[in-house]
């Protein structure tokens, strides 16, 4: 769960909404606070930018959540020894 | 089977571009609901070659330019009014009449916030893009009492890309602006772009980095082989901008470059650390989207008043009409330029031309009378709201004309109801270039001016 703040600033104005997946819609007011999970806040934070931002993320050292696979056409593709990922450095405090 | 895009799912928002135009910027997304029709997708156009072959057949076309025409039509409140009638006039002054209110009114001075808009536009699950550079020159409304006001707003969209927009990977750089993209990327199932820093600038010299499309994280040896490209910086603004990256299409027929930019100066540019990577995923996800307004927050302008008098005349007197149309037609011309199909520039170089109309049961002949004399008269259009808290104020949106010249006058005996009155208007000015038309928001939301993002 991340905890994510509407700004104080209000860049969006009073009163906006952010639509959620599942009908689970935020009304927000400035200062509001509220829990989504992890990817609904990766996702927000993306197109909303300034308006939001992270107050908190629980569980802070759980890396970044696999994002959602585009369905690719499977393609054979040269084989590579796969790096591991240096996920997880980039939370934001 | 696939699932095919349905017009319930549309979606469209819209930011503007603070980075300058056609290159996006860090003002929150606004999503807009649209009542259809919407259209917002780039459409690459044919041009007829011409000839006729001795065989009396015809060749292939040669690829035209890239057309986005924009059209939105959305429900008019007085906070999502405000961005866009400072796009098409320009100049706003902004006031506080009381703690909690604010006014702002918008003449045409084109010049003062030359914004334009950049977004996100979907049908999903099929196509969903990013588009930069998008211009209205056009806005209508109809007016009615009792009504939901509807604005609708037409224009072009210069560029765009399927791409989603970068995140940063790996690295301790804490550079935000960028990277941005644009552009058709020429095979999206090798994947998506992978942007590496190869030098990183001190404030004073130049950035370097590398680019590879991978479906996975890209190794050492798809690095190495790599080019290295040097973030382009034009010594005419100091500040960074589109380069190729050889990733787009550039065939025989066609020239389309997927660019990428880099924004800021080299100050900027010194967030960067050697080895960041950013990723732009070959296909854009939905984003989620937040609506400047709720439904059950923000209500129509329900209430129109419409107030005339002859010019210079010291008393307003008010009047009712059946429904009225407000036209400001600010327009945009769409420039081709060389090495791309995409509009190089959407310029806002017509005559601004606001009219409107009236539509009354024909009781007087005070219209009928000002045109046959050819006076010029003064009329007022007043929307009101709701409340704003309890102050004295109400949302309202006032269209004052300072001088307009009635154009048209209809007033046919259609059938044994009631005779309708028909009145075409244009705002006029006079040889000052005074103001035609003048519009007055009363709101609640403080709206971040052009210049001040």
């Amino acid at each position: 769960m991340t905890t994510i703040r509407y700004a104080k600033s209000a860049p969006l104005g009073p009163n906006p909404m952010s639509e959620l997946p599942g009908n689970r819609n935020v009304l927000w007011t400035p200062d509001r606070e509220v829990d989504l999970d992890d990817e609904d806040a990766r996702r927000l934070l993306k197109s909303g930018g300034s308006a939001f931002e992270v107050v908190e993320a629980k569980k802070a050292a759980t890396p970044r959540p696999p994002r959602k696979a585009a369905p690719r056409p499977s393609k054979a593709r040269k084989a590579k020894t796969t790096t591991p990922p240096e996920g997880g450095s980039e939370e934001v405090a | 089977m696939s699932t095919p895009a349905t017009g319930t799912r549309v979606a469209v928002a819209l930011a503007r571009e603070s980075h300058g135009w056609n290159r996006g910027g860090a003002e929150p997304l606004s999503a807009y609901r649209p009542n259809l029709p919407v259209s917002f997708l780039l459409t690459p156009t044919n041009t007829p070659g011409g000839l006729v072959l001795q065989s009396q057949t015809t060749p292939a076309d040669l690829p035209g330019p890239i057309t986005g025409a924009a059209d939105l039509t959305i429900r008019a409140t007085t906070r999502e009014l405000l961005v866009f009638l400072e796009h098409l006039f320009g100049k706003v002054v902004k006031t506080t009449p009381t703690a909690g209110v604010k006014q702002y009114v918008f003449t045409w001075r084109p010049d003062e916030a030359v914004s334009s808009f950049w977004g996100f536009s979907s049908l999903p699950p099929v196509i969903r893009q990013y588009f930069y550079g998008l211009r209205f020159g056009k806005a209508d409304f109809a007016f009615q009492s009792g009504q939901v006001v509807n604005m609708k707003l037409t224009g072009f969209v210069s560029q765009g890309s399927t791409l989603e927009r970068a995140d940063q990977e790996t690295g301790t750089g804490t550079y935000a602006l960028g990277p941005w993209v644009r552009g058709p990327l020429l095979d999206p199932d090798e994947g998506g772009l992978w942007f590496k820093i190869i030098v990183a600038s001190d404030g004073t010299t130049d950035s370097t980095f590398k680019v590879v499309q991978s479906l996975d994280t890209p190794d050492a040896g798809d690095w190495t082989a790599a080019p290295t490209h040097t973030i382009y910086i034009p010594s005419s603004t100091g500040e960074g901008d589109w380069q190729d990256t050889g990733f787009g299409i550039f065939e025989a027929a066609d020239k389309n470059l997927l660019e990428v930019l880099w924004p800021g100066a080299k100050a900027d540019h010194s967030d960067l650390v050697a080895g960041d990577i950013f990723k732009c995923e070959a296909v854009i996800e939905d984003p989620i989207l937040t609506y400047p307004s709720s439904l059950q927050t923000a209500f129509g302008l329900q209430h129109l008043g419409l107030f005339r008098r002859d010019l210079g005349a010291p008393d307003w007197e008010s009047f009712s009409a059946t429904s009225s149309t407000l036209s400001i037609d600010s327009p945009i011309t769409a420039r081709g330029g060389n090495g791309t199909l995409y509009y190089v520039g959407l310029d806002r170089l017509g005559s601004f031309l606001p009219t409107g109309t009236i539509v009354r049961e024909f009781g007087d002949t005070w219209f009928e009378s000002r045109r046959e004399r050819r006076k010029l008269i003064e009329l007022r259009q007043e929307l009101v709201g709701p409340q704003i808290g309890s102050t004295a104020f109400r949302h309202t949106v006032r269209v004052d004309w300072a001088a307009a010249e009635i154009t048209a006058q209809t007033r046919p005996a259609g059938n044994a109801g009631l005779v309708s009155e028909t009145v075409t208007f244009a705002g006029r000015s006079d040889d000052s270039g005074s103001d035609p038309v003048t519009v007055t928001v009363i709101t609640d939301y403080g709206f971040t001016l052009f210049a001040d993002l």
